[in-house]
């Protein structure tokens, strides 16, 4: 199925988008913000609830984060970061409108990060029907209870097997560049660096 | 709307259905195709199975913790925590390069973990990750070459999954290559000509794959001619561009 959608007209739909998105405290505002061109757009709260627990400086997301990337060519590559509390899941679907692909940010420092593997592949599965996800795994070094082998594994016996998937470290650009180049390059291995 | 839509199946599953508009009045650079021809006889091959980075391959794919010695001394110059991921150096990093560039043929010996207390261990040089240690001896040991047991045209290569490439030494081309692999099982030669990427680039990038256990190889009677899935021939830009950007 193609999804013109998606990528449709310039006069239509002049910038293109790329969503983050993963539970509370994964890092979605912080990797956008590490590689935006401008100051984050966020719709942020002191956090009340079980999101103070994750959040070490008592905000969390609760509409939306929004950063940007110019191209030389004038064009621009929008970054829409998600709510990761479930009970704004509604922002979920229409932030994803109109992407192209999406970075799923999961906090190995939580207790069922599997679970949350799970959980957010499959609230973006209609999305993912058409475009691709990378998946980062970050504070691994908190715990150190499970490996990058452990997620692979995981994925070996989904549909997602083949799907990228790294360490980052949600504050380090060069981290989220990597993140970006592997979905680039997933949706088209022959783009020329 | 200007919109490329493309028929072909298989093109529609490996572009996960995207179509991709015109978005720059620039044309989208031809890709430079390389011919390649490889012999039998020249220096392009190695056997992996073989000296430091063989027996690491084999300890990591057995998940079996050890200590390696380099002679009869059993001084110890690595302890393995396979389970863990783990890899106590003992040795200086120079003394690495010589044992990888020189074949110098090492043993190993059981490590019994729950007697093991890395404590009690001294002249530790470093601690690290095991499966990085393995992709950059790798690629100290490979120097471009290929693994003899790979035939560049008659080999059908797959990643079994995504390399964690965040934190391995950088290999020129290696997100291209791994997005490429995991998508499209096929050979090296055929990766060379459809990617452009330099060979010497590829045959490092598949020994590191081989090396941790991550790639899948099929030998083909006759030489691989064809992808099973098309590359995306769509108009570029907006990727491109992009991609230009995050190489600044």
């Amino acid at each position: 199925m193609l999804n013109t959608e998606n990528l449709g007209s310039t006069k239509k739909n002049p910038h293109q988008k790329i969503i983050f998105t993963g539970p509370v405290g994964s890092g979605k505002t912080t990797a956008i913000a590490s590689i935006s061109d401008i100051e984050m757009v966020k719709t942020d709260v002191k956090a009340s609830d079980i999101a103070i627990k994750t959040k070490s400086h008592g905000h969390t997301t609760i509409a939306m984060d929004y950063g940007l990337m110019h191209l030389d060519d004038g064009n621009r590559i929008d970054l829409y970061g998600t709510p990761g509390q479930e009970r704004f899941s509604f922002m979920w679907d229409i932030l994803t409108h109109g992407g192209i692909g999406l970075i799923l940010l999961i906090d190995d420092s939580r207790k069922n990060a599997l679970n949350d593997l799970d959980f957010f592949l499959n609230s973006f599965q209609i999305f993912l029907e058409k475009c691709p996800v990378v998946i980062a795994i970050t504070k691994v070094d908190v715990n150190n209870t499970r490996t990058l082998k452990n997620y692979t594994e995981h994925l070996q016996e989904t549909k997602y097997a083949n799907t990228p998937i790294m360490e980052i470290d949600a504050r380090k650009a060069d981290d989220i560049k990597i993140l970006l180049k592997s979905l680039l390059f997933y949706i088209d291995p022959g783009l020329e660096e | 709307m200007n919109t490329q839509t493309i028929s072909n199946p298989s093109f529609v599953n490996m572009s996960h259905g995207i179509s991709f508009p015109t978005i720059t009045t620039k044309q989208p650079i031809p890709k430079k195709v390389k011919q390649v021809s490889y012999n039998n006889t020249d220096n392009t091959s190695f056997d992996i199975n073989q000296g430091l980075l063989g027996l690491f391959k084999k300890l990591y794919l057995q998940q079996q913790s050890a200590i390696i010695d380099l002679d009869e001394k059993h001084r110890g110059l690595f302890y393995l925590k396979t389970k863990d991921n783990i890899l106590y150096i003992r040795t200086h990093k120079n003394n690495i390069k010589i044992i990888c560039k020189q074949s110098i043929s090492v043993s190993s010996r059981e490590l019994e973990e729950y007697s093991f207390d890395a404590k009690q261990l001294t002249n530790i040089r470093a601690k690290v990750h095991l499966d990085r240690f393995i992709w950059i001896i790798s690629l100290l040991t490979a120097k471009g070459r290929l693994p003899k047991h790979i035939d560049p045209n008659k080999t059908q290569l797959r990643l079994k999954h995504w390399p964690n490439l965040s934190r391995y030494k950088i290999i020129p081309s290696a997100i291209q290559l791994a997005a490429f692999f995991s998508q499209t099982p096929t050979s090296v030669a055929m990766a060379i000509k459809m990617l452009g990427c330099k060979a010497e680039d590829i045959h490092n990038f598949i020994s590191a794959c081989d090396a941790i256990n991550i790639l899948e190889t099929t030998h083909k009677d006759k030489t691989i001619t064809s992808l099973n899935k098309e590359l995306p021939s769509k108009n570029r830009g907006l990727l491109t561009g992009l991609l230009h950007r995050l190489f600044k």
